[in-house]
């Protein structure tokens, strides 16, 4: 624990070096010292007007994420960790705070993943297993809470939200993107280092040019595109208003995935792609 | 068409497809589009088929392969009651078109398939046949260089 004397110490010498540069990007390093000492809106505006000099600078991002994961505002924590990691990727400590933050929109079924990986490559991290123990999941294993959510979700009738997450916690599947008709991302999750805004123009790209070729010999509109290669596999479902894209490892289940999509759709929300 | 004469084994390949139910055509395409075999050797637009769906393959490889390495290997386009494959093996392409009536079974005769195509082609002919010549790659990407 960082005593406050310690905190004020560091507010201090980082105060001084962004006063003798207006540009430096200790900012965050000051924000994060504010937000650990409880000062959350002073921490707010150091780390937003910072972020206006530096947009891409991912630690900022992070601290800015903490600073509302504080503030209880658990959406926008998601969304600036979501930009952190499209800057520099993720980090055992993204993925924790990640974790975190999913716990605290009630995402627990994604939370679970993110923290059984963790727990399986460092069974001893305790921020981990305080997570875990939130959540009920030292015991369980993925394929329940998989299980468990489906069994909540089947309750009520998907939005497309649910129905990506759903997919996503499938086993061997690396990402999901949704992508409308002018290649804008309208849901995404996805594991690594692979931009669910890269997947989406690709996605687009792909099925354009694929279909074209489709309609060139006339074989009617394209319903759905599996891209094999030798590691992975993409998967593109035509939903009229939007494309589904699923990315996934080469030994993922085919049939199973298949019948989960149809199974999820088949329940969908009437409203979805208005979204 | 560009028909290897006394290709019988690649011919039996494609042959082996189109027995399966609800096969329509099969066409084994070269690397400029063009056909060496087709079964059946009646298939209604097989040289579009030879040279389009090596063009889709082509064009999802190049897409995929910003983000994945090696690229595609495999292609599937689904629609109402069509089903096109197109799967690479060394040089040539592998283009299956079936209905409905097919079912994903058909996925394990394409494999077969391949296997019988590839192990002929490395058996009859040359590497220079079916592999990438460099020269050409080559004079592709000096065009494609004048371009930008």
């Amino acid at each position: 624990m960082i005593d406050t004397i310690e905190l004020d110490d560091r507010i201090a010498k980082c105060e001084k070096i962004l006063a003798a540069d207006g540009n430096s990007q200790i900012f965050a390093a000051l924000a994060d010292a504010y937000r650990k000492r409880g000062d959350l809106p002073k921490a707010r505006e150091i780390c937003s007007r910072g972020l206006e000099m530096h947009p891409n600078y991912s630690s900022a991002r992070v601290v800015m994420a903490k600073i509302y994961l504080s503030d209880g505002n658990y959406m926008a924590a998601k969304q600036e960790l979501d930009k952190a990691i499209n800057a520099s990727g993720r980090s055992r400590a993204i993925d924790i705070l990640e974790a975190e933050i999913l716990i605290r929109l009630g995402r627990i079924s994604e939370a679970a993943v993110i923290l059984e990986r963790l727990h399986a490559s460092d069974p001893e991290d305790e921020l981990v297993l305080n997570l875990l123990s939130i959540i009920g999941e030292e015991k369980t294993s993925v394929e329940e809470n998989i299980k468990d959510a489906a069994g909540q979700a089947e309750k009520r009738a998907y939005s497309l939200s649910d129905i990506v997450s759903l997919i996503k916690i499938t086993p061997r599947v690396m990402g999901v993107v949704v992508v409308t008709e002018d290649g804008l991302v309208m849901e995404g999750r996805f594991d690594g280092s692979i931009s669910r805004e890269e997947t989406g123009a690709l996605t687009k790209s792909i099925f354009d040019m694929t279909s074209a070729g489709g309609n060139k010999i006339n074989i009617g509109a394209t319903k759905e595109i599996l891209i094999e290669t030798q590691s992975s596999k993409l998967w593109i479902f035509n939903k009229e208003k939007f494309l589904l894209t699923i990315f996934a490892r080469d030994d993922v289940s085919m049939g199973s995935l298949k019948l989960r999509i149809e199974n999820l759709f088949s329940k969908a929300d009437i409203s979805i792609g208005s979204e | 068409m560009k028909v290897i004469k006394g290709d019988c084994r690649l011919q039996t390949a494609v042959d082996y497809l189109t027995d399966y139910t609800g096969v329509i055509g099969a066409v084994i395409a070269d690397h400029e589009g063009l056909v060496v075999v087709c079964s059946p050797p009646s298939l209604m637009h097989g040289e579009k088929f030879a040279a389009l769906g090596p063009e889709m393959f082509d064009i999802a490889d190049r897409i995929i392969g910003k983000i994945i390495t090696p690229g595609c290997r495999h292609i599937s386009l689904r629609t109402g009651d069509r089903w096109l494959t197109v799967a690479a093996t060394l040089n040539f392409r592998l283009v299956v078109l079936a209905d409905e009536k097919a079912d994903d079974l058909l996925n394990v005769r394409i494999q077969r398939a391949l296997e019988m195509i590839a192990n002929h082609i490395k058996e009859k002919y040359p590497a220079e046949v079916y592999s990438a010549r460099p020269e050409a790659i080559k004079k592709e990407e000096a065009m494609e260089a004048s371009h930008v």
